[in-house]
């Protein structure tokens, strides 16, 4: 060992525990150890084993010495020298806590548990430094039950403690990840059903005894806790470990975050990134996928000019309209599609397979390793496409004549050519009915969302035909659901901003960043193009997460563009385009 | 002109009767002259085939091949094998060479066998048996609460279907549409069918109205008839009694209950001069809350009706013409029902519900028409029946059957000319 120090010490009766940071951690241990203390070996049975390393001690050996000829008590301060074969590892003085250790009364099982406490120990808990602990069976607390449901990046941890209104508990996870203290933790007014599934005749739960907390980060894997309570102003004691169950429901958390702490809307930014944030988060870090090929081979041929990306979620039944695609767009487009949905990889490679000799259409398929969310699965198509316009396209619009993809790609082409601008061109898209669900977007404020700015699709629901004649216009943004660039842009763009968590304002985001660069924004209106959206009947828990997260996005695209849209200067309305006026026979807010 | 006539089943495997049109089609166009050959290809499970090939011969004929495509979506119609469909097709192409193929459904096939057909360079005639391309309920134009529909729109198909959201109605209605514009011309038994499909958006031009063909052997029934000495058919029958009789698949679909219904409305004084016969089965419904009801019904009615159980074919128009009236109650729309056929053919009136192909293909000198699903209605038209002892004129009900065994010999050449003009167009 080249370099050690005692970072804590506890006695336990006649044991002596310590923990030693060592650089590097030796890969022999040491087996057979002595220690002296003021001077007196007290004998050959210092054990040391590696502790699991954790965030706050990566690096650290327990030692664990038994002092049989010592007195009753310790004295607080002691000199201690750790001795290998005669070689001093290390020496220094030490001021041992006291470790109780309660109905742990054969020493077979109390070696055990001193080895599982030690990395516990080592680590210091923030509040419960230099404090005496002691250690008991989670039994001594009473009627508890914990449980937490894991979403986005996080978790929500909800239950009971019998006491917890009286007591100061720290729920803190065994690999020491978690840790959230009392304050940290709503105490709230149980629902009705909750009472009566778990309370048992004799004394009732207290109401002050349930909690709801909001963690950032995974649950441990393995679910293990301790509760450690404050039990004086030197004292702590660690009942434990015990194990809380986590099951996955997005819905569920937000739920019950919505119940305990208010509407995010009603909530200032901290809280909501606090509360909700990391529940509404997908987990960032490194993104993989899969990539397969289908439909003719590119081999010897030029690049294709346009590369139409698709993103897939949640319903297999949108390969219709990609099918559709396969069948109408020339051979010199490729189509990227992103599957951003583990439940529906084999679905999609499988259909694409059984008809890949019949497609025209070079067709890459990427299969995200998780659910990276919108922005990144486009980004991840992006990456992969090679032609010069990139054609960004939702799953489920449908287009029933291409010839629109194929004007756009050529504008682009054709305008950086001979005027070396960029543009980004948005299309007009009809419902079902032939009504407009797109015609470009404007940005408002809304009443329902605190008076922040959101994005407004003018003549929502109002026929096609009522709606002017233009062939186009400029407006400040256009929806990524079908929107033309090109590639050279979205890179210098750096693609979406992966700040917005899902799916949601991260194209107004694009459109305004594409503007700042320089880039014009325009929407054709054409015919043959359609989108059907919101046509899933939202079930009752999804809604709260499916506001939520255009509340987060909302906050996160106003930060970034609040005051400029408040600042007006032409940013927020549509402006006539070429060819004429701009009749609107109706207004309609969404 | 070679002919390749390709159906959704065999018959003589599955009984219906858009693959009986079918068959019957592929039967007289092997006596045409103008044909110089013509094959039959029925979709049939693996096992009916046999062996593992994709292909085998149905009863060793050369000319009736079953053929085992890959599975079909149920809810756009479109296979879900594509390339392995497309060697199928590519491989009845090249052995038979057909210069037209006649389609009668996409069941079982999948409506890309349209665009596979056009692109191996083939013509396509396709047939409307029923309202399958327009309608996820069984084809029928029916709401799943029973009530007759008159249009289809993505929004109002979601409310008989919530599981498929309106968008998704029209990713079907456009797919369809699609592949379905693969086909040179259209035919439709009907001119109602036709005119569903018009207003769904078929070119009008496009649509020819032809009657389907009729079996050899029912055609051989009526000739026999027809050569019977006057007077001895129908012997057995009482004399007392007015006997109606039903024929056809005991479903809900086809109105048996409502006939039983009917009868029970009947005022008590008709009930010893009427018999109901009600010929036919169906084993899936047997168990089910409908065919419970309606044995009940019937043993209710021992005086008057009689459950007759399945018959064969061959023995329809013997059967008809032991009969006085044939009732046709049909719940929904039809098309162009067989029975009416062959009661026209067993020269014998019609009792029919006054809506979509029924009410077309009725003669109104010689049939009764009654409120669509209205049991009373049914029942009075029936007392009217035997008050009034309305008997249709005899010779005019002969002249109407031998009228209808020259027109099949029309049919059939209208059918030659339209594959004749998908021919010339595609050149």
């Amino acid at each position: 060992m080249t370099s050690t120090s005692c970072i804590d010490a506890f006695a336990h009766g006649s044991a002596l525990l310590l923990t030693i940071a060592a650089q590097p951690v030796p890969q022999d241990l040491p087996d057979r150890l002595s220690l002296t203390v003021n001077g007196r070996v007290v004998g050959c049975e210092a054990t040391a084993w590696r502790m699991p390393s954790t965030p706050r001690l990566p690096a650290a050996l327990g030692v664990l010495a038994s002092l049989p000829e010592m007195p009753g008590a310790l004295p607080r301060r002691l000199v201690a020298t750790l001795l290998h074969e005669e070689r001093e590892i290390w020496s220094g003085q030490i001021a041992p806590r006291t470790l109780v250790l309660r109905d742990l009364a054969d020493p077979g099982i109390r070696h055990e548990a001193l080895q599982g406490f030690a990395p516990w120990l080592a680590a210091g808990l923030p509040g419960l430094l230099d404090r005496d602990l002691s250690f008991a069976p989670i039994g001594s607390i009473g009627r508890m039950r914990l449980t937490a449901v894991a979403a986005g990046a996080g978790f929500v941890l909800e239950g009971f403690i019998e006491g917890d209104a009286t007591r100061r508990f720290h729920i803190v996870s065994c690999d020491l990840t978690i840790h959230l203290a009392p304050d940290e933790r709503v105490v709230h007014r149980p629902a009705p059903q909750a009472i009566k599934r778990t309370a048992r005749p004799r004394s009732p739960i207290q109401p002050g005894d349930w909690t709801l907390a909001v963690g950032a980060g995974p649950m441990p894997a393995d679910g293990r806790f301790y509760l450690v309570e404050e039990t004086g102003p030197d004292r702590a004691a660690c009942h434990g470990p015990f194990v809380i169950e986590t099951e996955r429901d997005e819905s569920k958390a937000v739920a019950l975050v919505h119940e305990a702490f208010g509407d995010i809307r009603s909530l200032p930014t901290g809280a909501v990134d606090r509360l909700y944030r990391p529940l509404l988060a997908l987990p960032k870090g490194p993104r993989h996928s899969q990539r397969f090929t289908f439909g003719p081979r590119r081999q010897g041929m030029a690049n294709p000019a346009v590369s139409v990306i698709v993103p897939f979620y949640g319903d297999a039944f949108f390969l219709h309209c990609l099918f559709h695609l396969q069948r109408l767009l020339p051979p010199d487009f490729e189509i990227v599609v992103v599957v951003d949905d583990v439940r529906l990889r084999d679905a999609c490679y499988l259909s694409l397979s059984q008809r890949s000799d019949s497609i025209a259409v070079p067709t890459i398929l990427l299969c995200n390793e998780r659910n990276y969310g919108y922005g990144p699965s486009n980004d991840l198509g992006a990456r992969a496409a090679s032609g010069e316009v990139l054609i960004l396209m939702n799953s489920d619009v449908l287009v029933l004549d291409p010839a629109p993809h194929v004007e756009a790609a050529e504008r682009i082409r054709t305008h950086r050519l001979h005027h070396g601008q960029e543009l980004v061109l948005g299309f007009s898209l009809l419902y079902e009915d032939r009504t407009v669900q797109h015609l470009g977007m404007t940005f408002a404020r809304s009443a329902a969302m605190n008076d922040l700015f959101i994005v407004d699709h003018p003549l929502k629901g109002i026929p096609v035909a009522l709606c002017g004649a233009e062939a186009e216009r400029r407006v400040p943004a256009v929806t990524g659901a079908l929107m033309a660039l090109s590639r050279d842009l979205y890179g210098q763009l750096d693609g979406f901003d992966d700040g917005f968590e899902r799916g949601d304002f991260e194209d107004a985001d694009l459109c305004l960043r594409a503007r700042q660069a320089g880039a014009e924004i325009r929407v054709l209106m054409r015919d043959g193009l359609y989108h059907l959206e919101r046509q899933s009947i939202p079930s009752l828990g999804g809604q709260h997460l499916r506001q939520s997260i255009t509340y987060l996005n909302c906050l996160t695209f106003n930060a970034r563009w609040g005051a400029a849209l408040a600042a007006g200067a032409g940013m927020s309305e549509p402006e006539a385009g070429a060819g004429g006026k701009v009749r609107v026979l109706k207004r309609r807010r969404n | 002109m070679r002919v390749m006539v390709l159906s959704h089943g065999h018959p003589d495997l599955i009984a219906g009767g858009g693959e009986r049109a079918a068959y019957a089609i592929f039967q007289r166009l092997k006596r045409h002259p103008g044909v110089e050959e013509t094959l039959f290809v029925a979709a049939a499970p693996a096992e009916a085939i046999g062996h593992s090939a994709a292909f085998g011969a149905f009863r060793s004929r050369p000319d009736e091949i079953l053929a085992c495509p890959p599975p079909v979506d149920s809810f756009t119609h479109q296979t879900l094998g594509l390339d392995q469909l497309r060697r199928l097709v590519d491989d009845l192409v090249s052995a038979f060479k057909p210069d037209v193929v006649h389609v009668h459904h996409f069941i079982n096939w999948g409506l890309d066998v349209l665009e596979l057909f056009r692109r191996a360079g083939v013509p396509v005639v396709f047939t409307f048996h029923e309202f399958g391309a327009i309608c996820s309920h069984y084809g029928q134009m029916l709401k799943v609460d029973g009530r007759l529909c008159d249009a289809a729109s993505p929004a109002e198909c979601s409310l008989c279907f919530p599981q498929f959201a309106a968008g998704k109605f029209f990713v079907r209605e456009s797919i369809v549409k699609y592949l379905l514009g693969f086909a040179d011309g259209y035919l439709s038994p009907s001119a109602f069918l036709a005119r569903r499909f018009t207003a769904w958006g078929i070119p009008e031009q496009r649509i020819a109205v032809v009657e389907n063909l009729l079996d050899p052997h029912t055609l051989a029934q009526a000739l026999a008839l027809e050569n019977a000495p006057a007077g001895t058919e129908g012997s057995g029958r009482p004399a007392d009694r007015v006997v109606f009789s039903f024929f056809g698949q005991i479903t809900p679909f086809k109105g048996v209950d409502l006939l039983l219904e009917a009868v029970r409305l009947l005022p008590s004084s008709l009930r010893s001069r009427i018999l109901v016969q009600v010929h036919g089965d169906n084993i899936y419904y047997r168990e089910t809350d409908f065919g419970r009801r309606l044995r009940s019904l019937a043993e209710e009615a021992t005086d008057v009706v009689s459950l007759r159980g399945a018959y064969r074919n061959v023995e329809t128009i013997a059967l008809m013409a032991a009969s006085d009236w044939i009732i046709v109650p049909s719940i929904w729309w039809e098309n162009s029902p067989v029975v009416m056929q062959e009661a026209r053919l067993a020269a014998r009136p019609l009792i029919c519900a006054d809506i979509g192909g029924m009410s077309e293909k009725m003669n109104r000198d010689v049939d009764q028409p009654f409120s669509a699903r209205s049991a009373a209605s049914l029942a009075d038209v029936m007392a009217a029946v035997v008050e009034a002892r309305v008997r249709p004129d005899r010779e005019r009900l002969r002249e109407l059957a031998r009228a209808r065994v020259e027109a099949d010999e029309a049919h059939l050449d209208r059918h030659v000319s339209v594959y004749a003009k998908a021919m010339a167009g595609w050149a």
